[in-house]
Formats: C-alpha cells, structure tokens, sequence
C-alpha cells in the first residue's frame, strides 16, 4: 500500500514533467480523474508522452491494451505495478514476437490465455461445434486456439476468415473479466495433459477445391513433438524463426508446439516482410516451405543451425545449392526435410544435401504395411479415430526403415462412367503445351451428368484453346479438358499450387 | 478581356521511390504487389518497436560516401524524377531556358538529416541545406528555372498544394509551363517522432484493414503542367486535364482529423465546384490512407458524404502507401502519379495486405491486393495533414474548357504585427501591446492560448489577433463562411526543433517526445491558428527564404480572386533559437539582427460586404530570380517582365543587404522616376516577416499611416496611388506584388 501511494505521487511528478502542467493544475486533478477530461483536458499525445516517460521512469514496457480504456493516475500506477509484475520490461524474456512486432513473455502469454478462458465462459459458443479462430496474428491466433481447447472448444485453424461459430482475440480481450490465478502448469504441459478427446481442426484447401477440416488430437501433435526432440538435438536452440504460420498443422507443430515444448522463444514472420534475426541470438532454427528457399537462403547466417522443410519437394536445385551453402559458409547448417501431410501427420524425414532426395528414414513410430497394391499408414499422428490410412504417394521400401519416395499416387476419376488417369491427361497435354507447368483436376458435381468437370490450368500468357483433329487424336479415347490460361501456377503460404489458388486468379483474371 | 476558361493538363511526370527510380519501375512493382518498404539501414532506429521503410536506396547508395559535400537527398531525388518528368513531357533545357516557367514543390521534411547532423555531429556547413526552400532553389538552379519558385510546407499535403497551386499559376496566365510535385527524404528525428505517436505499423502498412499503423517512406514525384493549347502548339499529348484543385482546414487537432471527414469533405466540394466534374462522373478516388485508425474511416466519410452517392460501392477506392510508404510532403504527387501509371495501363492501383477490412471502411470498393482492370475517364485524389490540412485534386481525360468566375478583386482590410517589444495594428502610432524579451499569448489573449504553445504560434496567433482587431472581424462568429488561412514561414518552430533534437541526442530514438514532434513541422503554427480562429477554408504553408508571406499573399489572393472564399487570414512568423542562429550563421544572414517576431493581415474580395472599408488593393502578382546579365552588364528580373503598371513608389525589402544597392539601382533603371525605399530601414524584419511587413509598409504609406509607429519618409510624392511591393530572399528570388488605392472609396 505504501508502495502504491508512492508510486501515485511519482505519476503525478511525471505527468507534471511530461506535459509541462503548472503546479497549481496538477493541485486540481484527483487520482481517479479522467486525464482526458476535466479538470485538465489532456490531448491524446499528452497521453502518450506520460505512457513513454512512465515506462523509461519505472523501467517497464505497456502493451497495446494499456493505451484503452479510461486513463486516470490511479490506473496508471495500476498499470506500470502489473508491468513491472509481468517483468515485461525485460523484453529479452519474451517467448513469441508477433509478426505485429508485439512480443509477449512466457507469463504474459499465460496471463493473457487465462483471462480467454475467463472471457470465453461468458460467449455462449457452441463446443460442439469447430470454433473458427478468426485472428491473422500467430500469437493471438494461438493465445485464442489453446484457450479454447483448454476450455473445451474444437479450435478451428483456417485462413479463410469468414464463417459461423466465430472468436477473435479482439472479441474476448474486450469483455472485462476478473484476472484470475494461473495454472502453475506451463502451457506445453496443459496442452500435453489434456485427453484424447481434445482436438484442433485444420482447414485445408482440399484437392477439388473444396475446404476439408481434418481434426487432430493435442494429443497425436504432442507426441509428434516429443518424437522429434528424441530425434534432433534441439536444447542447443535459443530462437526458433517460423515462416509458418500455425493456422496450419506443420506450422502448428513446429512452430508453436516445439518452441512451448523447448520454452525456446519464436519469432514469427510475415507474408510481406523478412526480418533479420537479432544478433544477440547464436543458435536458429527456421521453419520453412520450399518456395520461400530464395529469400531465405541468401538471407542465413552463421547463426542459423537447422532448417526444416515441409509442405512440398524441396527438390534437386534447392539441395543442390544447400549443399553448396553448407560447403562454403555455413558448416554447422542441417536441414531437415519432413514427408507429410496434415492428414497422415510427420511420415519420414532426411538431411538435406546428404541423404538422396528421394530417400526418407522412417520416424520410429511409423510403420508402413503393404495391402492390396497400396501402403496403409500405421502411426501416432493420424487424425483422431483413425487407426491407419492408405498412403497417396508411391514409395518403395528399402531396408532399416527407409522409403524411396517416387511421388504422388496417380488420381484415377470416373468420367461418363469410366475410370481414367489425371496422369495420363497431364502427359498429354504436356506434349501440347511443352515447357509451360500445368496442372489437371476433376472437380466431382453430383448434378453433373459426367460426374464432375475436368479442368485443366496451364501457365501461360494469354491463349485460347481450340479443340483441332490434332488435339482430338492426341487424346483419343481420353476426355479433353477445359483450360484455363493463366500467367504463372499461384501458390499458397504453404507454397502449394491448390485448386482454390487456381480458380481464384482464374476469377481475378476476368474481373 | 481575358477568356476565363480553365484548360490545365499534365503533359509529363516523373517519379522515384522505394518503388523504383521511375515510373515504370513504380508500375512493375504495382503490378507484382511489391512494397518497397523494407527493413532500415541508412540511420539507426534502435529501441523503436519498428524498423521498415520505404527508403530509395538507389539514390542513398550512390551518394551515401559523398553526402557531407552534397545537397540533402530531397534535392537529389527531385532532380531524377523531374528530369524524367521533362522527357517525358518532351521539354529540352532550351524550352525550359525560353519560356515562362515556375517550380512548385512540395516538402514536409527536408533537410532533417542535415540538420541533425548538424546540430548532433557539428557539422554545421551541411545546415545551409536545412531550409526547406534551400532544396526548391537547388532545383531550380539545376534546372535553370528563373520564374516562381515556390516552396509548399503543408507537411503530408505539400506536394498537392503546390499542384493546385501550379493549376492556378497557369490558370492566370502567370506562367507557360509548370513543374510541380514534391521531395521529401526521411530522417531519423521524422521516423522516431512518428513512432512517439505510437503511429507506425510493424509491417507494410495496409490501410483501410484491421491492421493498424502507417508506412513511412520519401522519394519525389512530379508533373508538368500547362495550358491545353500551349500543348497542342508543340504537338504534345495530354495525359489528363486536371480538373479541378482546393484545399481545407479541420481546426480540429493538431494531427487527428475531424473524425467525420468534415475537413475532407469541405475540400472535396470546394474541388467539384470549382470544376465542371460532377460526382457521378469519378471513376475512381485515389485516398490519402494512411492506415492510422482516426485516418481512413474519417477520410472515406468526408469523400463520399462530399459525392453523396447513391452507393457508396460504385465509386473504387485505394491507398497506394503500401507500395512506397507515406511520403509525407511527397505524397500527394507521387500517390497521383500512381494513379496514373495504372490508368495508362487501363488499370486501378490498389492498397496491399487487405485481408480484413476495419469495421469503419466497410461497405466501400476498396481495391486490394492487385491492380484491377478498370475503364477510367475521370479521378479523384485526396490528402490530408498534421494541421488539420486537407487537400482535393481533380483529373480526367478528355480535356473540356472549365468556365471560371471572372476575377475578383482582392482588398486588405487591416494588418497587425508583434516585433521589437510591441504589437501594432493597421499602422497605429502608439503599439497595443507590449513586453520584454519574448512576447507570450496568455497574458495577452488567454483565450487564444493552449498549453505548450509553441513561441511561433503565440506570436502568429498575437499577430493575427491584432489583424482581425484593425479589420475589425469577428472571428469569433459561428456562422461566418469558412474564413482561408495561409502561412507562412522559414524555418517554423526552431526553439521546439532544438529541444526535439536535445531529446534525440540524449536519449536516442525512443526519446522524441510526442509532445513535441507534431510542432516540429512548419505548418504546425497553421494548425494553431486555424483551431484559435476557427478557420476552415482553403489553406496553405509556405516557406522561403524570406518571400514566404507574400506566397501565402499570393495565393490567398488567387483562391480569393477565384471566389473560393471571401475572406482570408494571411500571417507569416518565426522565432529565434540557438538552432536558426546556427542556420542563418551558414546563410551568411547577420542572426544579431533577427528576433521572433509575427504579422498578419486580413483580405477580402470585393464579394465581402466589408470590403468597402478596405485599405488598399492588391494585384499583379509575380516572382523571378535577380540574374546578372554578363553581357549587357546590368541585373535582371523575370517578376518584373510582365508588369504593366507604372507604381508611384517601389518597396524593397532584402535579407541580403550587401545586394541592396546594385538591385535597387536596378529598379531605378527600369522605374526611373519612381522612388525606392528600403522597407527593412522601418524594422528590423527576420526571414520569414520582411514580405509582409513590405505589404503593411506600402499598406500605411498608401493610408498616410505610420508603420511600426514610425512615419513612412517620401520625396516628392505625398500620397501614393500605387506601391510596387519587391521581397527578395537570401538566393536572390523576388516576389513582386502591386498595392493599390481603393478606387471609389
């Protein structure tokens, strides 16, 4: 209390100095006046210039959320003592820097999920029902996503914003709600606690350019993590720099849960800005995708010790100049590329620029067994409820638990009632248009006579597409497909091409 | 009689940015989405939460070793994009050197890194480029332009002031071709200044989206402007006319906008009326969007309650600042100039990072996240700035004669001063006021006085309180129309200056106050003045090197003689601090003989019923540059080339007082039997004030009034009927006005 008092009259002091008031207009202002209104009639930069000078004064950092509400000396000293609580000040302690260039420690990520919790209570949002977490910010996204599945919500992750069942952290964090005691528990182990039941669900594209929502188990992600930190030594780590964001599972993991897991701070980046890492760090991990690869490598330093890659090939180029780069400037560089998808979760892995690219070592846990022609998945990280799943890729199996990854199974779709090959209608169209990258869907209609459309999309500047005798002898007994020319294959944040990706700039093209 | 049609278009620009060093460079990166605002390297940020810009490094990178003997960037900017403005326009150097021509430019921020280093590192040679006109001068030196050079200080609204400005220049028939734009180059104290207001976003900026914050960035774009038929005479296309130009004040705060856009729509209507261009004719409006949260909702109600459209989703809008940042006294042009690359490629700019718009820009056709394929006949443009200042432009295709008033007849109708320990009004004998050391408003007039005024805004708002007082207007009326406000000064508040400066030696980055920050740009005393007086009309800043009054004159002139208001306030000011000392020590201007100081006059066209108690007329404004011409051996000056009249006096006031003698001869040569008075011999005006009080001066001599309680020494002439009014700055450019009796009064 006294304390507090003391604290009143250096706020007073300050704000005396800070907007250059006379002493007989400071003897007029009570500790719970609006400094905004009577009896001073502060400007909103007064304001901001007492928020600056208090934090310099007591060495402690406001966050967005102080600079709301009523502003009074009371709430001011209030204020700085939850700062100096939270040791925001020190921001070296910080867990998670947000894309949003906020940055939040380990306490004040806690204290903010449980003040979610507290606020969620009160929305009436239906827990059957996948709860669509609308924020774009990794941080609030996450903050939103473990509040919910604490508080027994089905989170679900997409980038698309728009739908039903909806939460945001600006919609919770708005509700005034009495703080509460946090769990002694660090989040990681909250998360790791929590029954099978408990589930994320991730939106996906969809290969016929419908979304699909996989549901995964806390569970099965968790033991993903825990997997992964038998495998690699990742203590040595002091920053994890994600370019992928955990609205998807691959970034979910290695992004969010890894760094909770490790209690190693990660820095998010944006879509539009690469931010250098700061030079006090010594050891990086970057999460990455393949088609970030050219800002990315010309961007890494001595400091940076693995980088994984998921979400697509890495392809020959890429291990190539890896190898290069390890070669010649970065000895201490490995990279990790993850075979996997959302829907059979980590697979197998290999070191990049040392192991051939198609060869990937088998993670312990994961068992591949023959049936009928095809490979069942048997794993810990399959969705919830499903004991094994039918591998989409072709692979051989070589001995000591390693694959010979030889690439997607062929789609086969049924047109007019007859079976055919999306492959068999790539390669012919590859021979009309060679040099220019395609891509061939058959997107299922239930109303459509020919039991769906089959659409082609072929990377090219602008042409029409005429249906000749020569065409029609190309393809046979094989159906011709629509095409749709577009300047270059888009790809997504993941840097996937997806059939969404596709018709939208089809679609944007004709605007 | 001349014909009053408006024929106004752009034959060329040019443009550099983060973006690109010219305008195809700017198109390519619209067309890949790309922004140009990148992470920070040519000053330190350290402890700001925020570190990306849209710097041009292109033009840092060749000059950054050669930078202490060279001009500051915004120089050197201006200088690349005018030069492919001129290709572009197809005008050599040997058209620039035969016809009239004028520069206006804009600039909010120039100088700032030669002034920080200036006064930081003690390199005080480089503080001789500080000046904000010191950058228009270069330019104009470069280019060899000897006709008006004028220097718009508007902060983020200059560069679109000095095009409306360019319009009217040629309207008028003052000049045959305009080159008129804006530069401005970032600096360490602009960039931490906007972080203390807490204004600056971690990413690209990506206005109208939930993602708050602005971009900050510099680079120079600009056009070339003339009369449709000076164009077609040399076969030159026209890009688009510009239709129509205005400018508003919020009297609102000091950088929050009036959050119903009323500013803005005020500016938007003053546009439209002044053009043939009617809300359902725009295509597209370009937006000043800055991201900020108090900017771009307010923005988007003051534009379409101004179009009033029956959808508020038929007209497209965006921001182009997610390619190259906010420009700041840049941005109006090299925005406009956006616009226009897209449209010559049959397209829209669009504001990048749009994923979720914010709840107050909902419901509009905000354009995001890629250029959109877009017939356009017809654009708006809006800006708006600390201060309150607002500004409108107007452009289309197909080129129409715009019909325009016949000119009104603009009056002065009182003056007032504060200098020298005393306040004058309307050539008084005895002051009205008096102090010591430094005048301070609150014991004057407490209620014109708000806390921390800056010394600049107290002397401008004790002067134009002195103004009103001799024209004996009310200020005060609720129901007046919206009163103009123009402005002038040099250097603006130096004494905040310093201690912003202070601040940022001492304490680095995170030091600058925002307390301070928003006083630092030169038309802070403006945004003063407008909220005491509660002026809303057109508006605009100007700075020079000691013509900046009679610039506000000019133009208060032009918008008044328009009709575009009917009443107008026009003050220049500036103070004294260790900082201008250190300025004017560079400038070779003795700073012994300088103190703050203010003046003011009041002005009304012959439309005021208050006219009728004018002082004097005023008309036949122009400006030039004093050269001497080797071979005939005798100085010249294109302001007065086209005078006709012959005046019974002359008023010469000059910083450079070494020059004094050889252009008052000058004068004497071409005005034989006209005498010449030194106006400086009356007072000792600073910089900023010598135009003004010349004015007050011709003003009292013509009234038989005393000037500064001094009486005003004639030969031969007892009473005057016409004073020519010459103000020449520190580079030798003159401004040049006529001040006349009141016929028939």
């Amino acid at each position: 209390m006294k304390d507090f008092e003391g604290l009143i009259n250096q706020v007073r002091r300050q704000i005396v100095i800070s907007v250059e008031l006379e002493e007989s207009e400071i003897a007029q202002l009570s500790d719970d006046d609006d400094l905004l209104g009577s009896p001073l009639f502060l400007d909103s930069v007064d304001l901001l210039q007492i928020y600056a000078d208090c934090q310099r004064k007591f060495g402690v950092v406001f966050n967005n959320a102080d600079y709301e509400g009523r502003h009074t000396v009371r709430s001011i000293v209030t204020r700085t003592i939850v700062a100096k609580e939270t040791k925001s000040a020190n921001t070296n302690s910080a867990l998670f820097y947000s894309s949003d260039g906020n940055r939040y420690s380990d306490v004040e990520f806690k204290q903010h999920i449980a003040q979610l919790i507290t606020a969620l209570q009160s929305t009436g949002l239906d827990k059957t029902k996948p709860l669509r977490v609308l924020d774009t910010d990794p941080v609030k996204m996450m903050m939103v996503a473990v509040a919910a599945v604490l508080s027994g919500y089905k989170p679900l992750m997409s980038a698309q914003p728009q739908g039903e069942n909806t939460v945001s952290f600006t919609q919770l964090s708005s509700k005034q709600v009495e703080l509460s005691l946090l769990d002694s528990k660090s989040i990681y182990q909250q998360l790791a606690s929590l029954q099978q039941e408990a589930v994320i669900v991730f939106e996906t594209s969809g290969s016929t350019g419908v979304p699909v929502r996989i549901e995964k188990s806390l569970a099965s992600m968790v033991q993903e993590v825990e997997e992964l930190t038998t495998l690699f030594d990742f203590s040595v780590l002091d920053l994890i720099d994600a370019y992928v964001s955990p609205v998807h599972m691959y970034g979910f993991i290695w992004s969010f849960l890894l760094p909770l897991k490790l209690e190693t701070p990660v820095m998010y980046q944006s879509n539009t800005l690469l931010r250098p890492v700061p030079e006090a760090v010594n050891h990086v991990m970057a999460v990455s995708v393949p088609s970030i690869w050219r800002n990315l490598s010309g961007a890494l330093t001595a400091q940076y010790r693995y980088i994984v890659n998921s979400g697509g090939k890495f392809g020959e180029q890429r291990d190539t100049q890896f190898a290069e780069l390890v070669q010649s400037k970065l000895p201490d560089l490995q990279g990790i590329d993850v075979l996997g998808s959302t829907e059979t979760g980590a697979i197998a892995y290999r070191m990049i620029g040392q192991d051939h690219i198609q060869t990937y070592q088998l993670l312990p846990t994961v068992s591949l067994q023959p049936s009928g022609g095809e490979y069942l998945i048997y794993s810990d990280f399959l969705p919830l409820g499903v004991e094994c799943a039918p591998l989409d890729d072709k692979i051989e199996i070589l001995a000591n638990n390693q694959i010979v990854h030889l690439g997607r199974k062929d789609s086969v779709f049924k047109f007019k009632g007859k079976r055919y090959s999306l492959k068999a209608i790539e390669d012919k169209l590859s021979q009309l248009f060679s040099g220019h990258a395609l891509r061939v869907y058959f997107i299922e209609q239930a109303d459509n006579v020919r039991g769906g459309e089959l659409i082609a999309f072929v990377a090219k500047g602008s042409s029409h597409f005429d249906i000749t005798d020569e065409v029609r002898a190309l393809f046979q007994d094989l159906p011709i497909p629509k095409i749709e020319f577009i300047d270059e294959l888009p790809t997504n944040a993941m840097g996937k091409v997806t059939l969404q990706g596709l018709q939208e700039k089809v679609r944007n093209a004709r605007v | 009689m001349p014909e009053c049609k408006s024929q106004v278009v752009i034959t060329g620009y040019g443009v550099i940015s983060s973006c690109g060093d010219n305008a195809q460079e700017l198109y390519n990166s619209m067309q890949s989405q790309r922004s140009g605002v990148a992470p920070l390297s040519c000053f330190d940020v350290t402890g700001l939460p925020s570190d990306i810009a849209g710097i041009v490094r292109s033009v840092r990178e060749k000059y950054q070793d050669k930078q202490t003997d060279l001009p500051d960037f915004s120089t050197l900017f201006a200088i690349e994009a005018i030069e492919e403005a001129l290709s572009t326009a197809n005008i050599s150097r040997h058209t620039l050197a035969n016809k009239r021509v004028a520069l206006c430019v804009g600039n909010a921020n120039t100088g700032m890194e030669k002034l920080e280093k200036g006064i930081m590192e003690n390199q005080h040679d480089g503080l001789l480029e500080y000046p904000a006109h010191k950058q228009s001068d270069n330019i104009a030196k470069h280019f060899g332009v000897l006709g008006p050079v004028l220097t718009f200080t508007s902060a983020c609204t200059s560069s679109s002031s000095a095009l409306g400005f360019a319009k009217q220049l040629l309207d008028h028939d003052v000049v045959d071709i305009v080159i008129a734009g804006g530069t401005d180059a970032l600096a360490k104290t602009i960039y931490a200044g906007f972080h203390s207001l807490q204004s600056v976003a971690p990413e690209v900026c990506s206005p109208y989206d939930v993602k708050m914050g602005l971009s900050l960035g510099e680079g120079a774009g600009f056009l070339v402007l003339e009369n449709h038929k000076h164009a077609e005479a040399r076969n030159q296309p026209s890009i688009m006319q510009l239709a129509g130009t205005a400018s508003s004040l919020d009297a609102y705060h000091a950088t929050a906008p009036e959050p119903q856009g009323a500013g803005v729509r005020r500016s938007f209507e003053s546009a439209l009326r002044s053009s043939d261009v009617n809300p359902e004719d725009l295509d597209y409006v370009n937006t000043h969007g800055t991201g900020t949260p108090a900017n771009d909702g307010a923005e988007l109600k003051g534009i379409f309650a101004a179009l009033n459209p029956q959808d508020k989703a038929s007209i497209p809008v965006s921001s182009s600042k997610s390619y190259f940042g906010h420009t700041l006294g840049a941005a109006g042009a090299i925005e406009f100039i956006s616009a226009l690359v897209a449209i010559d490629n049959g397209q829209l700019p669009s504001t990048l990072n749009g994923d979720d718009i914010r709840e107050d820009c909902q419901g509009h056709h905000i354009v995001v996240n890629g250029l959109i394929d877009h017939k356009v006949e017809c654009i708006g443009a809006t800006n708006s700035a600390f201060g309150g200042h607002n500004t409108t432009m107007l452009a289309r295709k197909s080129v129409s004669a715009i019909p325009k008033a016949e000119g009104k007849k603009v009056y002065i109708l009182g003056h007032g001063g504060i200098a020298e320990q005393g306040g004058y009004s309307n050539g008084a004998d005895q002051p009205l006021l008096s102090y010591e050391e430094e005048f301070a408003l609150k014991p004057f007039q407490a209620k014109l006085y708000r806390r921390r005024m800056s010394t600049i805004g107290q002397y401008a708002i004790g002067a134009s309180y002195l103004a009103f007082s001799g024209a004996d207007v009310d200020y005060s009326d609720a129901e007046k129309p919206p009163m103009g406000a123009y402005f002038g000064t040099t250097l603006g508040a130096s004494q905040v200056q310093q201690r912003n400066l202070s601040d940022l030696q001492e304490y680095g980055p995170t030091g600058v106050k925002s307390t301070l920050f928003p006083d630092t740009v030169l038309n802070a005393p403006l945004g003063n003045l407008a909220l005491a007086f509660d002026l809303k009309g057109c508006s605009a800043n100007f700075s020079d090197l000691g013509n900046e009054g009679m610039h506000a004159l000019w133009h208060a002139f032009m918008d008044l003689s328009e009709d575009k208001i009917a009443c107008a306030l026009v003050c220049s000011a500036e103070d004294k601090s260790d900082t201008s000392d250190l300025v004017w020590q560079q400038m070779q201007v003795d700073e012994r003989r300088l103190a703050s100081s203010a003046n003011a006059l009041v002005a009304v066209n012959e439309q005021d019923p208050r006219a009728s108690r004018a002082l004097a007329q005023v008309s036949d404004f122009n400006a030039g540059r004093w050269v001497f011409d080797e071979e005939n051996l005798q100085w010249d000056c294109a302001a007065l080339t086209q005078l006709a009249a012959k005046p019974d006096l002359i008023v010469l006031s000059m910083v450079n007082a070494e020059q004094f003698e050889a252009i008052s001869n000058a004068l004497q040569a071409q005005f034989s039997t006209t005498q010449v008075i030194n106006g400086r011999a009356y007072k000792e005006s600073g910089i900023a004030c010598q135009s003004l009080d010349a004015i007050s001066l011709a003003t009292c001599a013509l009234n038989g009034r005393m000037f500064m309680g001094r009486d005003v020494a004639l030969q031969n002439t007892s009473k005057p009927e016409s004073v020519l009014v010459m103000s020449v700055n520190t580079q030798l450019s003159a401004t040049t006005c006529l001040v006349s009796t009141v016929k028939g009064k």
